[in-house]
Protein backbone atom coordinates (compact mmCIF):
# COMPACT_ATOMS: atom_id res chain seq x y z
CA UNK A 1 0.00 0.00 0.00
CA UNK A 2 1.40 3.39 -0.79
CA UNK A 3 1.56 6.61 1.26
CA UNK A 4 -2.10 7.65 0.36
CA UNK A 5 -3.87 4.05 0.94
CA UNK A 6 -1.63 4.02 4.31
CA UNK A 7 -2.25 7.93 5.18
CA UNK A 8 -5.98 7.25 4.84
CA UNK A 9 -6.28 4.12 6.39
CA UNK A 10 -4.44 5.57 9.54
CA UNK A 11 -7.22 8.59 9.46
CA UNK A 12 -9.82 6.04 9.59
CA UNK A 13 -8.06 4.42 12.41
CA UNK A 14 -8.38 7.58 14.44
CA UNK A 15 -11.44 8.83 13.00
CA UNK A 16 -13.32 4.98 14.30
CA UNK A 17 -10.94 4.73 17.38
CA UNK A 18 -9.65 1.36 15.87
CA UNK A 19 -6.33 2.55 17.49
CA UNK A 20 -3.85 1.70 20.66
CA UNK A 21 -0.77 2.93 21.65
CA UNK A 22 2.38 1.32 22.18
CA UNK A 23 3.05 1.35 26.02
CA UNK A 24 6.63 2.34 26.02
CA UNK A 25 5.72 5.92 24.12
CA UNK A 26 3.07 6.71 26.86
CA UNK A 27 5.58 5.39 29.62
CA UNK A 28 8.17 7.84 28.81
CA UNK A 29 5.21 10.78 27.34
CA UNK A 30 6.52 10.28 23.67
CA UNK A 31 3.09 9.39 22.99
CA UNK A 32 0.85 12.53 23.18
CA UNK A 33 -2.10 10.58 21.48
CA UNK A 34 -2.05 7.66 24.65
CA UNK A 35 -1.17 10.52 27.21
CA UNK A 36 -4.27 12.41 26.31
CA UNK A 37 -1.93 15.74 25.22
CA UNK A 38 -3.69 15.88 21.92
CA UNK A 39 -7.00 14.40 20.84
CA UNK A 40 -7.77 11.71 17.71
CA UNK A 41 -8.99 14.35 15.55
CA UNK A 42 -5.81 16.35 15.89
CA UNK A 43 -4.28 14.06 14.79
CA UNK A 44 -5.97 13.51 11.97
CA UNK A 45 -5.06 17.30 11.21
CA UNK A 46 -1.80 16.42 11.49
CA UNK A 47 -1.94 13.54 9.13
CA UNK A 48 -4.01 15.62 6.71
CA UNK A 49 -1.69 17.99 6.59
CA UNK A 50 0.93 15.25 5.76
CA UNK A 51 2.68 15.42 1.68
CA UNK A 52 4.53 12.43 0.43
CA UNK A 53 7.93 13.60 1.07
CA UNK A 54 7.08 14.16 4.71
CA UNK A 55 6.23 9.93 4.66
CA UNK A 56 8.62 7.36 5.22
CA UNK A 57 8.32 3.31 6.14
CA UNK A 58 10.98 1.32 7.50
CA UNK A 59 11.35 -2.26 9.26
CA UNK A 60 9.93 -2.73 12.87
CA UNK A 61 12.57 -2.80 14.79
CA UNK A 62 10.84 -6.82 16.15
CA UNK A 63 10.12 -7.53 13.14
CA UNK A 64 11.35 -7.20 9.44
CA UNK A 65 8.68 -8.03 7.54
CA UNK A 66 6.33 -5.38 9.34
CA UNK A 67 6.76 -2.03 8.46
CA UNK A 68 6.34 1.31 10.49
CA UNK A 69 5.06 4.12 8.97
CA UNK A 70 6.47 7.72 10.17
CA UNK A 71 4.54 10.86 8.72
CA UNK A 72 6.55 14.03 9.64
CA UNK A 73 3.82 16.87 9.30
CA UNK A 74 4.69 20.34 9.79
CA UNK A 75 2.67 23.05 11.25
CA UNK A 76 1.79 26.29 9.24
CA UNK A 77 4.43 28.17 9.93
CA UNK A 78 3.71 32.02 11.16
CA UNK A 79 4.46 33.53 7.91
CA UNK A 80 7.16 33.08 5.35
CA UNK A 81 10.47 32.17 5.57
CA UNK A 82 9.74 30.61 9.16
CA UNK A 83 9.48 26.89 9.98
CA UNK A 84 6.72 25.74 11.27
CA UNK A 85 6.89 23.01 13.94
CA UNK A 86 7.73 19.58 12.53
CA UNK A 87 5.55 16.47 14.19
CA UNK A 88 6.00 12.93 14.06
CA UNK A 89 3.62 10.16 14.10
CA UNK A 90 4.76 6.57 13.72
CA UNK A 91 2.57 3.41 13.73
CA UNK A 92 2.04 0.06 12.33
CA UNK A 93 -0.81 -2.22 11.19
CA UNK A 94 -1.52 -5.84 12.32
CA UNK A 95 -2.57 -8.73 10.26
CA UNK A 96 -3.81 -6.25 7.13
CA UNK A 97 -4.17 -2.44 7.13
CA UNK A 98 -7.79 -1.42 8.70
CA UNK A 99 -8.55 -5.28 9.98
CA UNK A 100 -6.64 -4.89 13.24
CA UNK A 101 -5.88 -1.73 15.26
CA UNK A 102 -3.37 0.64 14.37
CA UNK A 103 -1.12 0.55 17.00
CA UNK A 104 0.81 4.19 17.46
CA UNK A 105 4.11 3.96 18.89
CA UNK A 106 5.12 7.99 19.10
CA UNK A 107 3.16 10.98 18.54
CA UNK A 108 5.51 14.29 19.13
CA UNK A 109 7.08 17.13 17.84
CA UNK A 110 10.75 17.53 17.16
CA UNK A 111 11.10 19.40 20.74
CA UNK A 112 8.84 17.68 22.97
CA UNK A 113 10.10 17.50 26.34
CA UNK A 114 9.28 14.51 28.89
CA UNK A 115 7.20 15.16 31.73
CA UNK B 1 -15.08 4.98 19.90
CA UNK B 2 -15.03 1.38 20.40
CA UNK B 3 -15.13 0.40 24.25
CA UNK B 4 -12.99 -2.94 24.64
CA UNK B 5 -14.19 -4.73 27.62
CA UNK B 6 -12.00 -7.19 29.73
CA UNK B 7 -11.48 -10.61 28.42
CA UNK B 8 -11.87 -9.47 24.70
CA UNK B 9 -8.43 -10.25 22.59
CA UNK B 10 -6.62 -8.13 19.97
CA UNK B 11 -3.01 -8.15 19.06
CA UNK B 12 0.16 -6.58 18.98
CA UNK B 13 4.28 -6.69 19.16
CA UNK B 14 5.39 -7.81 22.23
CA UNK B 15 8.89 -5.93 23.34
CA UNK B 16 9.51 -8.88 25.61
CA UNK B 17 8.46 -11.87 23.72
CA UNK B 18 9.81 -9.94 20.48
CA UNK B 19 7.24 -10.86 17.83
CA UNK B 20 3.57 -10.46 17.63
CA UNK B 21 1.03 -11.94 19.98
CA UNK B 22 -2.34 -12.20 20.90
CA UNK B 23 -3.11 -9.96 23.75
CA UNK B 24 -6.33 -9.92 26.18
CA UNK B 25 -7.71 -6.96 27.45
CA UNK B 26 -7.37 -6.47 31.74
CA UNK B 27 -7.84 -3.96 34.36
CA UNK B 28 -4.10 -3.17 35.42
CA UNK B 29 -1.96 -0.50 37.88
CA UNK B 30 0.24 1.16 34.95
CA UNK B 31 3.24 2.84 35.75
CA UNK B 32 4.66 6.40 34.40
CA UNK B 33 8.07 7.46 33.87
CA UNK B 34 7.38 10.96 34.14
CA UNK B 35 5.45 11.95 36.33
CA UNK B 36 6.77 8.94 37.67
CA UNK B 37 3.23 7.75 38.85
CA UNK B 38 1.06 4.74 38.92
CA UNK B 39 -1.93 4.87 37.26
CA UNK B 40 -4.29 2.26 39.01
CA UNK B 41 -7.06 0.54 36.87
CA UNK B 42 -5.93 1.27 33.14
CA UNK B 43 -7.43 -1.45 31.19
CA UNK B 44 -4.38 -2.63 28.74
CA UNK B 45 -3.62 -5.14 26.24
CA UNK B 46 -1.90 -8.05 27.84
CA UNK B 47 0.51 -10.10 25.68
CA UNK B 48 -1.14 -14.05 26.32
CA UNK B 49 2.43 -15.59 26.66
CA UNK B 50 4.40 -13.12 28.64
CA UNK B 51 1.85 -11.30 30.79
CA UNK B 52 3.46 -8.07 29.57
CA UNK B 53 1.12 -5.17 28.32
CA UNK B 54 1.60 -4.85 24.96
CA UNK B 55 -1.14 -2.03 24.30
CA UNK B 56 -3.18 0.82 25.59
CA UNK B 57 -6.50 1.32 24.33
CA UNK B 58 -7.86 5.00 23.77
CA UNK B 59 -10.72 4.62 26.37
CA UNK B 60 -7.82 4.42 29.08
CA UNK B 61 -5.91 7.63 27.99
CA UNK B 62 -8.39 10.11 30.36
CA UNK B 63 -7.49 8.06 33.31
CA UNK B 64 -3.84 7.98 32.42
CA UNK B 65 -3.74 12.04 31.78
CA UNK B 66 -5.93 12.62 35.00
CA UNK B 67 -3.40 10.96 36.81
CA UNK B 68 -0.58 12.79 35.01
CA UNK B 69 -2.20 16.06 35.98
CA UNK B 70 -2.53 15.06 39.85
CA UNK B 71 0.61 14.47 39.88
CA UNK B 72 1.80 18.10 39.14
CA UNK B 73 2.28 20.56 41.33
CA UNK B 74 1.49 24.05 41.35
CA UNK B 75 4.16 26.60 40.78
CA UNK B 76 3.81 30.21 41.39
CA UNK B 77 6.24 33.69 42.11
CA UNK B 78 5.42 37.07 42.52
CA UNK B 79 7.12 38.90 39.38
CA UNK B 80 6.91 42.71 38.38
CA UNK B 81 4.21 43.69 35.97
CA UNK B 82 7.13 44.99 33.77
CA UNK B 83 8.01 41.34 33.61
CA UNK B 84 5.06 40.28 32.64
CA UNK B 85 4.97 42.62 29.85
CA UNK B 86 8.46 40.97 28.74
CA UNK B 87 6.14 37.62 28.48
CA UNK B 88 3.90 39.41 26.54
CA UNK B 89 6.51 41.13 24.10
CA UNK B 90 8.20 37.71 23.67
CA UNK B 91 4.86 36.17 22.17
CA UNK B 92 4.18 38.99 20.09
CA UNK B 93 7.66 38.72 18.52
CA UNK B 94 6.92 34.43 18.69
CA UNK B 95 3.33 35.78 16.95
CA UNK B 96 1.54 33.46 19.22
CA UNK B 97 -0.98 34.23 22.35
CA UNK B 98 0.07 35.26 25.80
CA UNK B 99 -1.76 33.24 28.01
CA UNK B 100 -1.09 30.65 25.93
CA UNK B 101 2.59 30.75 25.96
CA UNK B 102 3.51 31.87 29.46
CA UNK B 103 2.99 28.60 31.26
CA UNK B 104 4.64 26.64 28.21
CA UNK B 105 7.65 28.85 28.50
CA UNK B 106 7.82 28.59 32.01
CA UNK B 107 7.49 24.57 31.62
CA UNK B 108 10.40 24.81 28.93
CA UNK B 109 12.82 26.87 31.39
CA UNK B 110 12.26 24.74 34.14
CA UNK B 111 12.80 21.81 32.55
CA UNK B 112 15.64 22.87 30.63
CA UNK B 113 16.99 24.69 34.12
CA UNK B 114 17.15 20.90 35.40
CA UNK B 115 20.06 19.75 33.65
CA UNK B 116 21.80 23.02 32.23
CA UNK B 117 24.41 24.44 34.53
CA UNK B 118 25.12 27.38 31.58
CA UNK B 119 21.10 28.05 31.67
CA UNK B 120 21.50 28.09 35.80
CA UNK B 121 24.08 30.77 35.71
CA UNK B 122 22.09 32.85 32.99
CA UNK B 123 18.94 32.98 35.41
CA UNK B 124 21.14 33.91 38.13
CA UNK B 125 22.94 36.57 36.68
CA UNK B 126 19.16 38.26 34.97
CA UNK B 127 17.64 37.80 38.20
CA UNK B 128 20.10 40.63 39.73
CA UNK B 129 18.95 42.88 36.87
CA UNK B 130 17.13 46.52 37.39
CA UNK B 131 14.15 45.25 36.01
CA UNK B 132 13.80 42.07 37.94
CA UNK B 133 14.02 44.36 41.26
CA UNK B 134 10.82 46.30 40.41
CA UNK B 135 7.96 45.42 42.80
CA UNK B 136 6.36 42.63 42.30
CA UNK B 137 3.02 43.28 41.65
CA UNK B 138 1.94 40.30 39.47
CA UNK B 139 2.49 36.72 39.40
CA UNK B 140 2.93 33.85 37.29
CA UNK B 141 1.46 30.27 38.20
CA UNK B 142 2.10 26.76 36.10
CA UNK B 143 1.23 22.97 36.98
CA UNK B 144 4.74 21.00 36.48
CA UNK B 145 5.31 17.75 37.24
CA UNK B 146 6.94 17.83 40.71
CA UNK B 147 10.40 16.08 39.70
CA UNK B 148 11.15 18.39 36.90
CA UNK B 149 10.71 21.39 39.33
CA UNK B 150 12.72 19.90 42.18
CA UNK B 151 15.86 19.30 39.24
CA UNK B 152 15.47 22.83 38.31
CA UNK B 153 15.48 24.08 42.11
CA UNK B 154 18.66 22.16 42.89
CA UNK B 155 20.01 23.59 39.78
CA UNK B 156 19.13 26.86 41.00
CA UNK B 157 20.22 26.58 44.52
CA UNK B 158 23.88 25.33 43.19
CA UNK B 159 24.40 28.87 41.87
CA UNK B 160 23.26 30.40 44.68
CA UNK B 161 19.22 31.70 44.01
CA UNK B 162 17.45 32.02 47.16
CA UNK B 163 14.16 31.57 46.23
CA UNK B 164 12.04 30.42 43.75
CA UNK B 165 10.63 33.87 42.69
CA UNK B 166 13.66 34.74 42.18
CA UNK B 167 14.09 31.86 39.67
CA UNK B 168 10.66 32.93 37.69
CA UNK B 169 11.99 36.60 37.53
CA UNK B 170 15.33 35.62 35.56
CA UNK B 171 13.57 32.75 34.02
CA UNK B 172 11.13 35.96 32.23
CA UNK B 173 14.42 37.88 31.46
CA UNK B 174 16.22 35.06 30.24
CA UNK B 175 13.59 34.12 27.69
CA UNK B 176 13.04 38.14 26.45
CA UNK B 177 16.72 37.76 26.00
CA UNK B 178 16.69 34.48 23.55
CA UNK B 179 13.64 35.53 21.91
CA UNK B 180 15.44 38.85 21.62
CA UNK B 181 12.07 40.54 22.16
CA UNK B 182 13.63 43.42 24.59
CA UNK B 183 15.88 45.21 25.47
CA UNK B 184 16.57 44.61 29.38
CA UNK B 185 19.38 46.80 30.12
CA UNK B 186 23.16 45.82 30.81
CA UNK B 187 23.94 42.37 30.41
CA UNK B 188 26.52 39.80 29.39
CA UNK B 189 24.08 37.17 29.09
CA UNK B 190 24.05 35.75 24.66
CA UNK B 191 20.63 34.67 23.29
CA UNK B 192 21.08 30.93 22.99
CA UNK B 193 19.89 29.85 19.07
CA UNK B 194 19.35 26.03 21.01
CA UNK B 195 16.87 27.70 23.31
CA UNK B 196 14.80 30.34 20.46
CA UNK B 197 14.26 26.66 18.25
CA UNK B 198 12.64 25.66 21.15
CA UNK B 199 10.45 28.28 22.62
CA UNK B 200 9.42 28.54 18.75
CA UNK B 201 8.21 25.58 19.15
CA UNK B 202 6.82 25.73 21.92
CA UNK B 203 5.07 29.04 20.66
CA UNK B 204 3.91 27.37 17.64
CA UNK B 205 2.21 24.58 19.29
CA UNK B 206 0.22 26.54 22.21
CA UNK B 207 -1.70 28.11 19.43
CA UNK B 208 -2.34 25.37 17.55
CA UNK B 209 -2.57 21.85 18.35
CA UNK B 210 -2.51 20.86 21.42
CA UNK B 211 -3.20 24.04 23.14
CA UNK B 212 -4.98 24.73 26.41
CA UNK B 213 -5.40 27.80 27.24
CA UNK B 214 -4.83 28.81 30.95
CA UNK B 215 -5.42 31.39 33.66
CA UNK B 216 -2.17 32.07 34.59
CA UNK B 217 -1.90 35.36 35.89
CA UNK B 218 -2.19 36.64 39.14
CA UNK B 219 -5.40 38.88 40.38
CA UNK B 220 -3.10 41.69 40.96
CA UNK B 221 -2.54 41.70 37.03
CA UNK B 222 -6.06 41.67 35.97
CA UNK B 223 -7.21 45.08 34.96
CA UNK B 224 -8.87 47.00 37.79
CA UNK B 225 -11.70 48.67 36.07
CA UNK B 226 -15.34 47.27 36.17
CA UNK B 227 -18.26 48.65 33.42
CA UNK B 228 -21.62 49.05 35.50
CA UNK B 229 -24.45 49.54 34.30
CA UNK B 230 -26.64 52.53 35.12
CA UNK B 231 -29.38 51.38 37.62
CA UNK B 232 -33.11 53.28 37.85
CA UNK B 233 -33.54 54.73 40.42
CA UNK B 234 -37.55 55.54 38.98
CA UNK B 235 -40.47 53.27 40.71
CA UNK B 236 -43.58 52.10 39.36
Amino acid sequence: MGFTNIKRAAIEALRTGNFQSDPDGVRKGKNLLGTGEVSPAEVIALLERCRGPQYECSPHHLDPQLPVHVFKPETRAPRPGVRGVQWYIKLYFLEGEGAEPAIFMSVHTSTTRRG
Amino acid sequence: MRIWREGDRSVAMCERCRKKVRTRFEYRPFDLERPKVTVPDVLVAVCEECGEVAGIPYQSTPRIRQAREMALTKFEARVPRELVDAIYLVATKLETEPSSLTSALMRYYIHELGHSPGLATDIKKLAEAPLAKCPSKARVSVNIDREALEEAWTSARAVGMRNKGEMARGIILVATVDAEAGDIGSTDVQPSPERLIGLKAIAACSTRIGAVPEHEMGRAARPRHRHRSPRSKSKA
